[in-house]
C-alpha cells in the first residue's frame, strides 16, 4: 500500500535547487525514528545510515534528490513587474500564462500574457522567450514590490496533487518519488546496513550528489529517479523513451552515464524475482546524479531505477501508482541483492 | 464583492454550455428582481417601474472561452477544439478541468523540446491533446465528445485590490451588474430596467442579438472588459487597472449616452477613463445597436490584463465603480423620463 499522504506532503513541499529546506525538514521528520544516524552536510544533503539484519558485502548507497525546477526573481521593473530566470530545465513552452507564487510568503502572481487580439501572426505561432516575460503581483511600483519580495526569491508554479484511478498528477514528482521510495525502505526492516542520501541541487548540475557520495564513499549506488515518458501523441514510436504503466525503468545508458552492466542485470533480475514489471529506456537521453556518483573517489558501481513520468518539467507531471509500486519493489529487492553480494 | 467574483469565476459556463453560471446568476439576482431564462439560455431579470414607458437594458455576457472535446483516441487521449478565442500559447503543460459526467483533471500534452520536431512553434488545435492518464475504456465512462473543458485556475489576491483568475472576461461585468441590482433594489427607479446576462458572446454574440430583439429596449448599456496597460499593450489602446471603468466612444455607440456617462462620472465623482474606437467595439454593443430598428447603445469596459487566459486580472475597485456608474445612470434616466 502506498502512503499517499506522505507522497502528497513530499510533492507539495517547495524546494527549488539551493532552497531545499522545507523538503529536508520533512524528510528528517519522517526518517529520524527509523535510522541509526542522520547528518546534514554543508551543502544541505541529508545523509542517513541504517543498520540492517546483517553486515553487507558491499557498502551500498541509495540516493534521491530533493530539489525541483522553478524560477528565481532577478529584477523588478519600475512598473513593479518581476523579471525572472529558470532554476533547472523548465520547458519554456509551459511558462506563459501560468499562475505562480513568489518567495517564502507565497505572494500570488501570474505570468503576464500579451492579449491574443493584439498579436502579429509571428507572435501567435511562436513560443515567447523568457526574456520577454514578466510576473505580475499587482504592484504599481518597484518599491511596492520590494516591500514584500526580494531579488533572489524562489518562484513556483501553481499546481495540484491528485491521485484518482491509480493516476498521480502533481508537481515535483521529479524527484520526490525517489525521496518517497527511500523513506519507505528506511521505515521497513532492511536485510543489510545501508546508506541513504537525499541530495540537493541535482537540477543545476548534479552538485549535491558529488559531495554526498564523497562522504559516504560507497562501493555501489542506486539512484532512484523520475524519468521522462514521452508516450504521448506527437512523438514518434521510437522516441517514446519509456511508457507509463509498463513498470520500473532500468537504464543501461543515458547522456551522463553508462551504467554498470552487472548491476543492470541484477536490477532486471530483481524486478523479475518480485514480479514487478520493468522496462528500459529506448533512447539515450537525459542524465541524473548517477553521473557524478559513478566517478566519485576511485569509482562507484552505479545503477538508476526510475519511475516513468510524463511532463517532468511542467507545472504538473503525471505518473501511476502501478509504476511507483514496481519501482519500490524493484529498488528494495535490488538493494538487498547488491548489499548482500547475491550475484 | 471579492467572494462573489471568485464564485462567479469558478462557476463554469463555456459558450453554449452556460447552465451552471446561469443557475448561479439566477440565484443571485432573484434577491432583487424577477428572473427568467429565455430560449437560448440568456438570463433576463426585470426590476424598477414595470409600467414605465421608458425601458433601459443593461447587458453583460456570462459565457467564457474554453475547450471542447472533439475526439477520444485509442489510447484515451482527448483531442480538442477551441470554444471562443483561446490563446494557444498558454496551453502547453496547463492543467485543465474536464466537465464530463464527473469533473476530472487533465494535462495538456507538451512534447519535451529535445523530442519535438517543431521546435519553438505553438501547436495547432488539431495537434493539441489532453492527457488524463486513463485508458480509452475508462475515460469514456466519464467524458464524451462535446464535453467542455476549462483551464484550471485558483483565485488569486494580488496587491492593490487586484484579483487574478480565469473568466473575469466577463464575470467581472456580471458581478458589476449584480452589484448594481443590489444597490437599486434599495432605491426606487422610475423607469423599467431589464438586466441581461447573455450567452455565446465569445463565439457569435448570439445571446445578445436575440435577447435585444425580445426585450426591445429604448436604450442599452453593455458592460464588458477591455485591455489594461501591460507590457506589449500600447497605452493608446488600453486603460489602467484601478482607475475606473472605460467609457466607450465609437461610431457604433450613441454619442449622447457616451457623453451622459462622462458627465455623470464627473458630477458623481466616479473615476473613469475613455476608450476610443474607430469602428466596431468587439462587444455585444455591435449586434445590440442594430437590433430591429436600432437601439442606442453605451459601452462601459472594465480594464483587464492577460485577456483570454486563465490568469486574467481585474481591479475590484473598477467593478465597484462600474456598478456605481450604472446606478447613477439608470436613476438619472428614470428621473428624466418619469
Amino acid at each position: 500500500m502506498l502512503d499517499l499522504k506522505l507522497l502528497k506532503e513530499l510533492c507539495c513541499a517547495k524546494g527549488i535547487s539551493g532552497d531545499e529546506n522545507a523538503v529536508r525538514d520533512l524528510i528528517i521528520k519522517n526518517i529520524s525514528d527509523y535510522v541509526d544516524e542522520v547528518n546534514v552536510d554543508s551543502m544541505g544533503n541529508v545523509i542517513a545510515f541504517k543498520k540492517g539484519a546483517n553486515k553487507p558485502k558491499l557498502k551500498l548507497m541509495l540516493s534521491a534528490h530533493m530539489d525541483e525546477v522553478g524560477f528565481i526573481v532577478t529584477h523588478i521593473t519600475d512598473d513593479g513587474l518581476i523579471k525572472f530566470t529558470e532554476v533547472g530545465g523548465v520547458d519554456k513552452q509551459v511558462i506563459y500564462g501560468k499562475g505562480v507564487t513568489v518567495g517564502k510568503n507565497e505572494i500570488e502572481g501570474v505570468v503576464c500574457v500579451k492579449p491574443l487580439h493584439l498579436l502579429s501572426s509571428n507572435e501567435r505561432e511562436n513560443v515567447p522567450s523568457i526574456e520577454d516575460m514578466f510576473i505580475d503581483i499587482g504592484a504599481k511600483t518597484k518599491n511596492q514590490a520590494l516591500e514584500i519580495i526580494n531579488l533572489g526569491d524562489p518562484i513556483y508554479f501553481d499546481s495540484i496533487f491528485e491521485e484518482k484511478n491509480g493516476v498521480i498528477k502533481s508537481k515535483a514528482l521529479d524527484d520526490r518519488i525517489g525521496c518517497y521510495v527511500l523513506i519507505d525502505i528506511i521505515k521497513s526492516d532492511i536485510p543489510y546496513d545501508m546508506y541513504f542520501t537525499f541530495v540537493v541541487q541535482e537540477e543545476v548540475g548534479l552538485r549535491g550528489a558529488k559531495t554526498a557520495s564523497y562522504t559516504v564513499a560507497p562501493d555501489a549506488a542506486i539512484v532512484v529517479e523520475a524519468t521522462t515518458a514521452s508516450d504521448i501523441p506527437g512523438v514518434d514510436e521510437e522516441k517514446k523513451v519509456c511508457e507509463i504503466n509498463k513498470g520500473a525503468v532500468v537504464t543501461f545508458m543515458d547522456k551522463r552515464t553508462i551504467y554498470d552492466r552487472e548491476l543492470y542485470n541484477i536490477a532486471c533480475k530483481s524486478a523479475e524475482n518480485v514480479g514487478a514489471k520493468w522496462q528500459t529506456k529506448t533512447m539515450v537521453v537525459g542524465g541524473n546524479d548517477a553521473g557524478v556518483i559513478q566517478s566519485s573517489r576511485s569509482g562507484v558501481k552505479t545503477i538508476a531505477i526510475s519511475l516513468p513520468c510524463r511532463y517532468l518539467h511542467a507545472p504538473v507531471s503525471l505518473a501511476t501508482c502501478y509504476d511507483l509500486e514496481a519501482v519500490l519493489n524493484t529498488v528494495k529487492e535490488t538493494s538487498k541483492n547488491i548489499a548482500g553480494g547475491l550475484f | 464583492m471579492e467572494e462573489l467574483i471568485f464564485k462567479l469565476c469558478q462557476s463554469s459556463g463555456v459558450s453554449g454550455d452556460e447552465e451552471d453560471i446561469g443557475n448561479l446568476v439566477t440565484r443571485e439576482l432573484s434577491n432583487y428582481a424577477e428572473v427568467e431564462k429565455d430560449v437560448n439560455g440568456n438570463i433576463i431579470a426585470v426590476m424598477g417601474n414595470k409600467d414605465s414607458k421608458y425601458h433601459i437594458m443593461i447587458d453583460a455576457h456570462m459565457d467564457q472561452i474554453g475547450l471542447v472535446i472533439t475526439h477520444i483516441d485509442e489510447n484515451g487521449f482527448l483531442k480538442i477544439a477551441s470554444c471562443g478565442g483561446i490563446d494557444r500559447r498558454v496551453l502547453a503543460g496547463a492543467t485543465v478541468k474536464i466537465l464530463g459526467r464527473e469533473e476530472i483533471f487533465g494535462i495538456i500534452c507538451c512534447v519535451p523540446p529535445h523530442l519535438s520536431s517543431t521546435d519553438n512553434k505553438i501547436q495547432a488545435f488539431g495537434d493539441i491533446t489532453i492527457d488524463t492518464g486513463l485508458e480509452k475504456e475508462n475515460i469514456e465512462k466519464v467524458v464524451s465528445v462535446g464535453d467542455r473543458a476549462v483551464i484550471c485556475s485558483k483565485g488569486k489576491r494580488l496587491l492593490n485590490n487586484i484579483i487574478g483568475i480565469q473568466a473575469l472576461d466577463n464575470r467581472a461585468s456580471v458581478a458589476a451588474l449584480i452589484r448594481c441590482a443590489e444597490i437599486l433594489s434599495k432605491d426606487s427607479i422610475n423607469c423599467k430596467l431589464t438586466i441581461i446576462l447573455s450567452v455565446q458572446e465569445e463565439t457569435s454574440a448570439l445571446g445578445a442579438q436575440t435577447a435585444s430583439f425580445l426585450i426591445e429596449p429604448d436604450e442599452a448599456i453593455i458592460v464588458d472588459v477591455s485591455f489594461a496597460f501591460q507590457p506589449g499593450v500600447p497605452k493608446e489602446k488600453s486603460g489602467i487597472m484601478g482607475r475606473g471603468p472605460m467609457i466607450g466612444i465609437s461610431p457604433v455607440l450613441s454619442k449622447k449616452i457616451s457623453s451622459d456617462l462622462i458627465n455623470l462620472s464627473k458630477t458623481d465623482n466616479i473615476p473613469y477613463q475613455l476608450e476610443i474606437m474607430g469602428g466596431k467595439t468587439g462587444t455585444n454593443a455591435d449586434s445590440i445597436s442594430s437590433s430591429r430598428t436600432g437601439i442606442p447603445c453605451g459601452l462601459i469596459s472594465i480594464p483587464e490584463r492577460n485577456m483570454h487566459t486563465s490568469v486574467e486580472e481585474v481591479s475590484i475597485d473598477d467593478i465597484e465603480y462600474t456598478a456605481r456608474l450604472l446606478v447613477s445612470y439608470i436613476k438619472k434616466k428614470g428621473e428624466e423620463n418619469a
